[in-house]
């Protein structure tokens, strides 16, 4: 329990000097492709994406890199939070349609 | 579309196909050897209650496949996130519940060896267990659907989609199956104490899932990643993604998600069955177990 509580106070200092205010970016899905398939972010900021999905079939987003997963129904949006991330290239796809949907997003400083 | 289709299918199936499997072992172990204890045969656990967990698991996941546009909106669009953290915490809390309610035989410091076990907790045992295999059926089920959904909606490439899936489908219920014979198969003490230990891990990943939703969505502070074991073992990798399904592997989690899975661990770990499991072992192999 001990361990556990310092864990969750470290956890909060490191969390307090990275927040910064929120980005907001959109990411559209058509005909099974990302635009942009290149999100540019800066580092160390939060950012809420925005996934319009004008596809009439439902889409994953998925990004090991990221730590993110999941389903965006046809025809509809919703909103994806990362960050705030190390400078670097990380990439993302559709897990529906891998071969196709495919993008990266590029942390730059 | 067809490897697609054995991709999702597959690591969909695997996780709740590996879920029914420990819990399948952990069951035959302790019948047996609650057989030879005090505990009367009326109370020995019966299989029948997967059926239940997989017909109630096949028809939620269907309602939530089928209204996951709507829970998508809400909360301003991160209930898809809230919903799936509250699935995953649920399916954390009846693990850790399996695990203290299991009825451990030869406890010493209980009146349990002298009258047996309560029927009611037999039944909130096999309540847990349906209602824990049913979480996971109800949260792989609805992601197949959506993904099958879409393509059956476009008539096109269906068959191959189709086969795809019974193909994934196959495999993860094939590992499954192969599984529960690896972990029935080891010398009793040894596969009670995997058992114990995969129990363990399984609330430790589940904690943790919900702890990356809930940042996801917004609800949990962002916390810096603990490690990054990527080059250790990549996430995308066939060896990565079983570890994932069957443990919860994350190449680079946060330390929210590393608190979250220490204390799911250490629910389970804390638990009689897994006292039990480490020191009393040496008596059943006494008793010829």
């Amino acid at each position: 329990m001990k361990l556990f509580i310092t864990v969750v106070i470290f956890c909060g200092v490191i969390s307090a000097e990275v927040s910064a205010a929120t980005l907001e970016l959109e990411l559209r899905i058509r005909d099974h492709l990302f635009f942009p398939a290149t999100l540019e972010i800066p580092a160390n900021q939060k950012v809420k994406i925005r996934v319009i999905n004008e596809d009439p079939t439902p889409e994953e987003f998925e990004s090991f890199e990221l730590n993110r997963e999941k389903v965006i129904v046809g025809n509809s949006q919703t909103v994806i939070f990362i960050g705030p991330l190390a400078p670097g290239i990380y990439p993302f796809f559709g897990e529906f349609y891998p071969k196709t949907a495919q993008g990266v997003v590029v942390v730059t400083e | 579309m067809f490897i697609n289709a054995v991709v999702i299918v597959l690591q969909e199936i695997l996780e709740a196909a590996l879920m029914l499997s420990l819990l399948l072992a952990f069951l035959r172990y302790f019948n047996e050897v609650t057989t030879l204890s005090a505990v009367p045969r009326a109370l020995l656990l019966r299989r029948r209650w997967t059926v239940y967990s997989v017909v109630l698991g096949v028809v939620f996941a269907w309602l939530y496949s089928v209204n996951l546009g709507t829970i998508s909106e809400a909360f301003d669009y991160v209930g898809l996130e809230v919903a799936n953290a509250a699935i995953h915490s649920l399916s954390c809390l009846f693990l850790v519940a399996i695990a203290w309610l299991f009825p451990v035989p030869f406890d010493e410091e209980s009146d349990a060896k002298k009258e047996g076990y309560p029927s009611i907790r037999i039944g909130m045992l096999t309540l847990s267990m349906v209602i824990v295999v049913m979480l996971a059926i109800l949260r792989e089920g609805s992601e197949i659907m959506q993904f099958a959904g879409g393509i059956i909606g476009q008539h096109q490439s269906g068959l191959s989609v189709l086969y795809g899936g019974l193909v994934g489908a196959g495999i993860g219920i094939s590992t499954g199956v192969l599984l529960y014979f690896g972990l029935t198969g080891l010398p009793p003490s040894w596969s009670l104490r995997t058992c114990t230990l995969l129990l363990a891990l399984t609330a430790g990943n589940m904690a943790a899932q919900a702890v990356l939703l809930l940042t996801q969505a917004d609800w949990l502070p962002y916390t810096a990643i603990a490690w990054d074991s990527g080059a250790l073992l990549d996430e995308a990798s066939v060896l990565g993604q079983l570890s994932y399904a069957l443990v919860g592997y994350e190449s680079t989690p946060s330390w929210l998600q590393v608190a979250a899975y220490v204390v799911g661990v250490l629910a389970v770990g804390m638990s009689a069955t897994t006292r039990f499991a480490w020191r009393i072992s040496k008596s059943l192999q006494l008793r010829g177990v």
